[in-house]
């Protein structure tokens, strides 16, 4: 069994942080384009989009990395006292880029699925040629 | 591109395998904790594989 740990998205929102227009949403309201800030922060529907990164910038995304990188660490720590189930901690090595994301500016475009898969597809080889 | 189907047939069809992506919608909740995420996490892990390795020994 393959577990696959969300990827480094606190990282992307850092490289992102001073550039408005990164994430771009357009198009899709009419001609008016919204940031990822504002839709992030309930602009355009009215609610915000995902509370524990939506008020950035007083969001600390340094902070919120280092959570992140002590989640899957222990996601890794926890698979290891399974033999039947390996992880693929390397994504939080995987560089996720603006273009990797979906228009509502956080899940996964499919370029952004591709890249999940591709890992997932190097790892699973890997765990299946571990296995007896 | 990346060519899913082809990728899927490399696998070896005697293995069971499954693919699961844990560990997003939980942390991004505003009330997010590590312990209770690992002890949820092992809960998770231990219904899985159990099955998993009856079925394969």
């Amino acid at each position: 069994m393959l577990i696959v740990p969300p990827p480094n998205i606190p990282s992307l929102f850092r490289q992102v942080s001073d550039d408005e227009t990164a994430l771009k949403m357009s198009g899709l309201f009419g001609n008016q384009a919204f940031s990822c800030r504002q839709v992030r922060g309930g602009e355009l529907f009215g609610t915000a989009f995902c509370p524990r990164i939506s008020n950035s910038p007083k969001v600390d995304l340094r902070i919120l990395e280092q959570e992140y990188l002590g989640m899957v660490k222990a996601m890794e720590a926890m698979a290891a006292k399974f033999e039947s189930v390996g992880i693929a901690a390397d994504i939080t090595n995987h560089v996720i880029s603006p273009k990797d994301m979906a228009s509502d500016c956080f899940h996964p475009s499919e370029e952004g699925h591709r890249k999940i898969a591709s890992i997932s597809r190097v790892f699973s080889k890997k765990l299946l040629s571990q296995s007896p | 591109m990346v060519d899913i189907d082809a990728q899927i047939n490399e696998l070896d069809s005697d293995v069971n395998f499954i693919a699961m992506s844990i560990g997003g919608n939980d942390f991004w909740d505003l009330n997010f904790n590590l312990d209770q995420f690992s002890n949820y996490f092992f809960e998770i892990l231990t219904s899985l594989s159990e099955p998993l390795m009856v079925k394969c020994s």
